[in-house]
């Protein structure tokens, strides 16, 4: 059976590329977070200026079956604006932090968007038809002087051309003094959680004004801060389970029926420390960055910022895998440090199968993980391969002293193209790969 | 008690590894490199706490590296002046196992110890004190709100708190903070009281990019902070030289 990753029979080529082609790259333009919806069908992607885009999957051309439908612009919507924090003369960024779908229920798609203060839940929804024929007010809007009508009629649905309008349907505000990183729905489709540096509050959709907080690692005396949490996340079948992570490189699995304050863990995962490879940087580079449950809520699969580690919930000890994504970074740690790199915090997916991993690195590569074959690829984002269905070329970084031929030294790595967002559609390899501002579609070579 | 009559250990350079640039001058250069990220990490939108977490517990984790090993004591005497030590004091990497053979700096890193003891936690303090003060308004201790919040006009009065001075970092407990540096390497290279321009090049030498990966071409790693490093090192090694 050929895996994703370098199989025999199996390569990934180019599809899209979305966004814009100058070197010089706006800042409110930089893609913050990707994510697909349920069916795949949605695509989303969230920039720091606030906006988010949603692109939806096209039918596949009837004459042309061997190729896969293409993903075009569907909404596009200011989600946040920037805000001035008075109390604290700070201002908070509009930037998008997170985008999570709601599972459909209706015509109608609904996301939750948010930025580091506020959450919003947006309802996507598609007009193809409108009212002809008021009683009380002309076809351009205007009212009708009462006096005039002298009939009544039935209002008519015309049809018309396609509008799809974003609104936002619910704003929850207020409940986070630090920045969020997290939110994540339940599988009750009726709550979901929302985590910042130090606490985790618990939502009803329903409800904005009030939310209930479930965790608080905010010591008495924040001279005794040492740990916060970095990702927060539900579990996808159990709907009174959640994970979050540290910057201890820990994860804590949290059960809300044992306690209504969930600061007491019910499982506490932590790989014991090499101390071999132990140096002044081991605590950063062992901060977890993204914690995500595999498709089948068996396993979780986790960050750090040289490795991705699968963790078996049943086993606390230590994680059933470890996957080195760019381990020839160890040695320039002290320079990463310097230059804030090492600060970069990369997210992890899985595939619809649970049997890949994915996860982004520097120079415009991202590293693909193959559970079952054991292999690995190398891929990268750039305008040079963009051909339309060209086969994307495996890459290398040489770590020796020799530099083969088509392989890129570690000193020659751009350090400013860094791939820290990636999404995987739930049910096909298609992929998608957050480069800056540009967004690459890819999608596995149909024979 | 640091045993006289143990040999020195040359470390070999292994490539790839950490320990080819020699512990010390590293741990200088990140406690540098952790100091003005604090500085300069204010300037930005909004501090990010997991940043400046990250931040202290590393300039924690330089503290107790420093720290002489357990069951040294022994503080003699007053502070004998800076003399340009053995050059080849190295420790083995890893946790503080400190091997040198000078007594005169056996006493220098003791009083040295002692003293920054309580500077440097009292400086990491002081950055999580204030990261209280700056993003969360209040002073110290609160009860966790469990109940449901409201909007924040209605959150406890003391939040109007004026905010820390910028230049925290920049009162008498950053030279304190400094003094535990062991700056007779650079006093050996430079002369004991010059501080030239030429001397900061000097002072370059001692701030690498610690890669083990010889490279010819410009590192993508680029000093450029350094020499802001540069200059606070030079001012408050002029302190240290006065006094």
């Amino acid at each position: 059976m050929a895996g994703v990753a370098g199989g025999n029979d199996f390569q990934w080529c180019f599809s899209q590329v979305k966004g814009a082609i100058d070197e010089d790259v706006a800042e409110a333009d930089i893609i913050s977070t990707v994510e697909f919806n349920h069916s795949g069908e949605l695509l989303a992607t969230g920039d720091k200026g606030g906006r988010v885009v949603i692109f939806q999957h096209e039918q596949e051309c009837k004459n042309r079956p061997h190729l896969r439908g293409e993903y075009n612009v569907y909404s596009t919507f200011q989600s946040h604006e920037p805000e001035f924090d008075y109390l604290k003369s700070l201002e908070i960024e509009e930037k998008i932090n997170k985008i999570r779908w709601l599972p459909q229920q209706n015509s109608a798609h609904f996301l939750l968007s948010t930025n580091d203060k506020t959450i919003k839940l947006w309802k996507i929804g598609e007009r193809d038809k409108r009212a002809e024929g008021y009683n009380l007010k002309d076809e351009d809007g205007r009212l009708r002087d009462p006096f005039r009508i002298t009939s009544l009629r039935v209002p008519v649905l015309m049809p018309m051309d396609l509008m799809v309008e974003a609104s936002p349907r619910r704003v929850f505000a207020n409940a986070h003094t630090y920045h969020i990183n997290s939110i994540s729905v339940n599988s009750d489709h009726q709550t979901y959680l929302s985590a910042d540096d130090l606490r985790i509050n618990l939502w009803h959709l329903e409800i904005t004004d009030r939310s209930f907080n479930i965790v608080d690692i905010k010591p008495a005396n924040m001279e005794e801060l040492t740990e916060v949490i970095t990702a927060a996340e539900c579990h996808p079948n159990q709907c009174n389970v959640f994970v979050y992570s540290s910057s201890k490189g820990t994860i804590r699995l949290c059960d809300m029926r044992t306690a209504a304050l969930c600061d007491r863990h019910t499982k506490f995962f932590e790989e014991p420390e090499d101390p071999s490879s132990r140096s002044f940087f081991s605590e950063i580079i062992s901060s977890i960055s993204d914690v995500k449950f595999s498709h089948s809520g068996r396993y979780m699969m986790t960050r750090d910022y040289l490795s991705v580690k699968v963790w078996d919930l049943n086993m606390e000890n230590r994680p059933v895998e470890t996957y080195q994504v760019h381990e020839y970074l160890r040695s320039k740690l002290c320079s990463l440090y310097e230059n804030d790199c090492i600060f970069d915090k990369f997210e992890c997916c899985w595939n619809g199968s649970d049997s890949a991993i994915m996860t982004g690195s520097y120079n415009n590569f991202f590293r693909m993980f193959d559970r079952n074959t054991r292999k690995d690829i190398t891929l990268e984002a750039s305008r040079e391969s963009s051909k339309p269905r060209a086969t994307l070329k495996p890459r290398k970084v040489s770590t020796g002293g020799k530099r083969k031929k088509d392989e890129i030294s570690v000193d020659s790595l751009d350090f400013n193209k860094k791939i820290l967002h990636t999404a995987w559609h739930p049910k096909e390899n298609v992929i998608a790969v957050a480069a800056t501002n540009n967004l690459y579609i890819f999608q596995d070579k149909i024979n | 008690m640091i045993s006289k009559g143990q040999k020195r250990k040359l470390h070999d350079d292994v490539v790839g590894g950490m320990r080819s640039a020699t512990w010390e001058s590293q741990r200088q250069s990140v406690l540098g490199i952790s100091l003005d990220k604090y500085h300069r990490g204010k300037a930005l939108v909004e501090p990010s706490l997991r940043r400046s977490v990250l931040i202290a517990n590393t300039l924690r984790q330089i503290h107790i590296e420093n720290k002489p090993p357990y069951g040294l004591v022994n503080l003699a005497g007053p502070l004998p002046p800076m003399v340009p030590s053995n050059p080849c004091t190295h420790r083995e990497s890893g946790l503080g196992v400190v091997n040198s053979t000078s007594g005169v700096e056996d006493m220098e890193e003791v009083w040295m110890s002692s003293e920054s003891d309580f500077s440097l936690s009292a400086a990491v303090s002081s950055i999580l004190k204030e990261l209280d003060l700056t993003v969360d308004g209040g002073p110290g201790p609160q009860a966790p709100q469990r109940t449901p919040f409201m909007s924040i006009e209605n959150l406890p009065r003391d939040m109007g708190l004026k905010q820390a001075p910028t230049c925290y970092l920049q009162d008498v407990k950053l030279d304190e903070l400094f003094h535990d540096i062991d700056t007779s390497v650079f006093d050996r290279e430079m002369g004991v009281r010059a501080l030239s321009a030429a001397a900061s090049d000097e002072l370059l030498k001692y701030l690498p990019s610690l890669s083990s990966v010889p490279s010819t071409s410009p590192s993508p790693f680029s000093l450029n902070q350094s020499f802001r490093d540069l200059n606070e090192l030079e001012h408050i090694m002029e302190i240290l030289v006065e006094s």
